[in-house]
């Protein structure tokens, strides 16, 4: 048993992982030093030089207002990891909490917080998303907040399901019988013994969470242009199709990429902490 | 070669090895064991757990997890009919093999659950297994199947045919998988703890039932159990397994009167009887199954022994004979010593 | 075993606990699992008392309602009745709020069967024998981390193992570490719910004389909850018999064993397997299985299974009968020749 090699140490053994964790490296760290990059403005129009293909001036050639592609991709990268990253870390907190709060306690909590979930879950993320952005109105922290209502009701479904598995093993009953209060009993007991679960999710979810503020920003309920966005740069391109393609072809393939890294990594995860690893 | 079989014998190990095999690492789990079962016998592997017991059963059965678990060496000799297998060099996902799983060897668990299907009723469950062993019509394996639950002591059989298996006792499902086990009059049967999951007045209906079925139906048993007090009701001969390895071997009163490994005696005298005095000092065996000799060669079970001395830290001892029928594997028993 | 049936150290009093379940369409039916019913008993200060059953008697649940894990429909536990700074009758603990239960769990502990179920993974074990000190705050122990090592030590553990996680350890040792904790508080009382019972046979003994040793050393009370007839015989000084929630018979460990009173204490120790060959039963001692709880047969619950069951026992519950001092059954027949 002691011969076993560390979650860590597994984890970094295969292949997809890697290719995983340095392709989200790279898009974080373009996103974050994007100012300090040699590129040129993503807001700045050029009036004589839209729809150029690409060229060693701009390689992801330009767009309809002679804006730079690929200085809006990498920008529009910032925009986008920013929502999908704060609003699955938000639901993942806020979801994880009721849903153990429901799977433990069960009774009228359960009940409450557990209708009101499945009843958001009901309806497809993105048509919910439409549905609050209606009522909020557009903006990044609204994205934000939208995002984050959409993806919380999945994570309780997760976290009560686990609560649940979690709070008829003994060393929950030991922990009642030497009268810990509940919030030892989450925080010690019940968190740490769901949270590699979770975290997979929310891992795997982080590509869900790219697509619908994509698909908003696509619609034109998201976040407003000018701000690139993926998302709103696919819209704009998608009238450019046939004599520009790289507008559109640019951010969809920067999201497809993205959800690829964010699903490599979750599905190892979820290998090295499978319960069949464990001895 | 087809492999020969002493006529009065109906299953024969000779040196079997099994081990853990990860690229090219092997770990033994079986350590070369050998023994053997005669027609109508009952024969029991006892160890604790992790002494290689179940694993010798699952691999007579060919229900061996490959990988990692492979057969690495030794032979298991079955008769089935006039024939005999080597079931060591059977293919367990081949024809032949499964022809002989269910017919000539079955198997009964501790958990009935793990070999019943939920979806489908008790009863079918049974006909389908003589149906595709013996070839009866659908009626005759009905009548079979029904006469198989009476005789497994089940109370109305026509009403358990016609119910799923989660609607019975654990007591009451683990008699229908034996009359599963014994649908098609297997020579053999092998039983993993069967009644290891059960309440003690219905362990005391289930090895009744064993035991008559196997005197009546001419059937040889291998029973596994870790507890001694099983073993004395239902063995005629007995093995006593210590980490992959039989460390002591006789009839049953052999090993219960006159143990002689030392393991056979901590055992025995540290397990508490309904007739042990209350309050007497039952001696445990000191360590625990982790408890490795420092030199490899050495008697596995030296750093546990009250009676070990330099011999068994040097050299793993041989199985000696104590008299024709009873072996132990301890230098306590070279000639010479006291 | 010097015990003085004047200084009761927890008094059981007709104690029931129910368990809705649903069951029906869309569960709407309501019905009740009577776990433990119409059940008295008092434990005296410094004695082990041995409770037996099979699954499903209620055994479990009692343990469990002592440690205030399950609400009690009727009846009450007095704990300590005599000392009148709790109450009038001690403190019940039927009626306790969570503050007295907070002062309760100093005194009143559990090691739990399950000794990979009852330690949680990711918790170290040091943190695991803390746990309860620290929950008591710093009043109660100024060093958590200090008396943790101390306690490790106590069960044969080592400092070492102290930065360790539970997977790391065995089954014997995973319930030495359950044991440090459950002593950890200095509890009077420690409740061993089947401590013992899924551990290898040489391991068994071990835990068995740790809890021994336990006992004399820091003067507890040891309520021994086990399925095991064996175990309970070598470490109790009474023995309290259970049957489907309700108490069958109460007594000293020798006389319950030497002369039971109750059918189904008789069924039990026919049933329970004897280490010796020579002693096999011609036919099986039992018959029958468990009914429902949630529908018990009327009269004594234990008439269907019963060779001496009479029209009064369909139909009459047996009082508890006092067939000599100290020692009840809750039978029409107690005076039956065996």
């Amino acid at each position: 048993m002691s011969g076993r090699r560390s979650g860590g140490a597994r984890l970094l053994a295969s292949p997809s992982a890697l290719i995983g964790l340095a392709g989200i490296a790279a898009i974080v760290l373009l996103a974050a030093l994007a100012p300090l990059l040699p590129l040129s403005d993503p807001l700045a129009q050029q009036p004589y030089g839209t729809l150029a293909g690409p060229s060693l001036a701009s390689w992801l050639g330009t767009d309809n207002q002679g804006r730079d592609v690929l200085s809006r991709v990498i920008f529009g990268a910032q925009t986008s990891l920013l929502i999908s990253l704060v609003s699955i870390g938000l639901a993942m907190v806020l979801g994880t909490l009721l849903g153990v709060v429901a799977g433990y306690y069960r009774g009228y909590a359960e009940v409450a917080i557990m209708r009101v979930a499945d009843s958001l879950m009901a309806f497809p993320s993105l048509i919910l998303g439409v549905a609050i952005m209606a009522i909020l109105g557009s903006g990044t922290e609204k994205v934000i907040l939208c995002l984050t209502i959409v993806m919380t009701p999945r994570f309780v479904r997760i976290a009560y399901g686990s609560a649940m598995a979690v709070r008829v093993k003994e060393y929950i009953e030991a922990a009642q019988a030497v009268s810990a209060p509940f919030h030892r009993i989450l925080a010690v007991h019940i968190v740490p013994n769901i949270f590699s679960e979770i975290l997979v999710v929310a891992i795997l979810w982080i590509g869900t969470a790219i697509q619908v503020e994509a698909s908003l920003s696509f619609i034109g309920i998201g976040v407003s242009p000018p701000t690139p966005t993926w998302g709103n740069m696919i819209k704009s391109g998608l009238d450019y199709l046939p004599i520009a393609p790289w507008m559109a072809l640019a951010p969809s393939a920067a999201i497809f990429l993205t959800i690829v890294f964010f699903n490599l990594v979750g599905d190892s995860i979820r290998d090295v902490v499978d319960p069949r690893h464990y001895g | 070669m087809t492999p020969t079989l002493h006529e009065d014998l109906q299953l024969q190990v000779r040196d079997l090895e099994i081990a853990v095999v990860s690229g090219a690492e092997r770990k033994p789990v079986v350590k070369g064991i050998s023994f053997d079962i005669r027609r109508n016998e009952t024969v029991c592997l006892v160890g604790e757990s992790g002494c290689g017991k179940s694993v010798t059963a699952l691999a007579v059965m060919g229900l061996l997890q490959t990988p990692p678990m492979r057969i690495v060496g030794g032979e298991i000799l079955l008769r089935a009919g006039e024939e005999v297998f080597d079931l060591a060099r059977l293919d367990p996902r081949g024809r032949a093999f499964r022809r002989l799983r269910g017919a000539a060897v079955s198997m009964i668990f501790q958990e009935p659950m793990t070999s019943l299907n939920p979806v489908h009723r008790n009863g079918a469950q049974i006909v389908e297994v003589i149906r595709r062993h013996t070839g009866l019509g659908r009626r005759a394996a009905w009548q079979r199947m029904l006469e198989m639950l009476r005789l497994v002591g089940i109370p109305s059989p026509e009403v358990r045919a016609r119910q799923y298996p989660h609607e019975l006792s654990g007591g009451m499902r683990q008699r229908v998988m034996i009359a599963l086990a014994l649908a098609c009059r297997p020579g053999l049967l092998l039983a993993d703890e069967p009644t290891t999951a059960l309440d003690v007045t219905t362990q005391a209906q289930i090895l009744t039932q064993i035991r008559e079925l196997s005197r009546s139906s001419r059937t040889s048993t291998l029973f596994i159990t870790h507890d001694l007090g099983v073993v004395a009701q239902i063995a005629d001969r007995v093995h006593v397994m210590y980490l992959g390895e039989v460390v002591e071997s006789g009839p049953v009163r052999e090993i219960f009167h006159r143990p002689r490994h030392p393991y056979t005696r901590g055992l025995l005298a540290s397990v508490p009887s309904i007739e042990s005095e209350p309050f007497s000092r039952l001696t445990p065996i000191r360590g625990t199954v982790a408890d490795l000799p420092e030199n490899p060669a050495a008697c596995p079970f030296e750093p546990r022994c009250e009676s070990g001395f330099g011999l068994c830290r040097g050299r793993t001892p041989p199985l000696f004979e104590v008299s024709t029928s009873h072996r132990s594997k301890c230098w306590l028993e070279q000639e010479g010593r006291p | 075993m010097s015990t003085t049936a004047s200084d009761p150290v927890l008094e059981i009093d007709r104690l029931s606990v129910r368990f809705p379940v649903k069951h029906g369409l869309f569960g709407l039916g309501r019905r009740e699992v009577h776990a433990v019913e119409d059940f008295s008993l008092t434990i005296r200060r410094g004695e082990t008392i041995g409770i037996v059953g099979e699954s499903g008697c209620g055994k479990s649940t009692l343990a469990r309602t002592i440690m205030g894990l399950n609400t009690p429909a009727a009846g009450s536990l007095r704990f300590r009745p005599q000392d009148r700074s709790l109450g009038p009758e001690g403190l019940d603990l039927a009626k306790a709020s969570s503050a007295d239960w907070k002062k309760v769990r100093r005194k009143v502990q559990i090691v739990f069967q399950d000794p990979f179920s009852s330690l949680s993974p990711k918790q170290k074990v040091g943190s695991i024998v803390a746990e309860p000190l620290i929950v008591q705050g710093p009043s109660f122990c100024r060093d958590p981390q200090a008396r943790a090592v101390d306690l490790l030590e106590r069960v044969g553990l080592s400092r070492r193992d102290f930065d360790r996680y539970p997977h790391e350890f065995s089954g014997g040792q995973r319930q030495r570490i359950m044991i440090a904790r459950a002593i950890a508080l200095d509890p009077e009382v420690l409740i061993a719910d089947e401590a013992v019972s899924a551990l290898d046979v040489s391991i068994r003994l071990q835990i068995i004389t740790l809890l021994d040793e336990l006992k004399e050393v820091l003067g507890l009370t040891l309520i021994f909850i086990s399925h095991d007839l064996g175990v309970v015989r070598v470490v109790s000084d009474r023995i309290a018999i259970m049957y489907l929630g309700r108490l069958a018979e109460v007594g000293a460990n020798r006389e319950v064993f030497a002369a039971p009173r109750h059918p189904y204490t008789r069924m039990l120790l026919a049933s329970t397997p004897i280490p010796d060959p020579d002693r096999r039963p011609a036919e099986a001692p039992a018959f029958g299985e468990l009914p429902s709880p949630i529908d018990p047969p009327p009269g004594c619950v234990f008439h269907p299974r019963c060779g001496l069951a009479d029209a009064t026992c369909r139909q009459i519950v047996p009082p508890p009968v006092e067939v000599a001092p100290g020692h009840r059954a809750r039978c029409h027949h107690t005076g039956a020749a065996v």
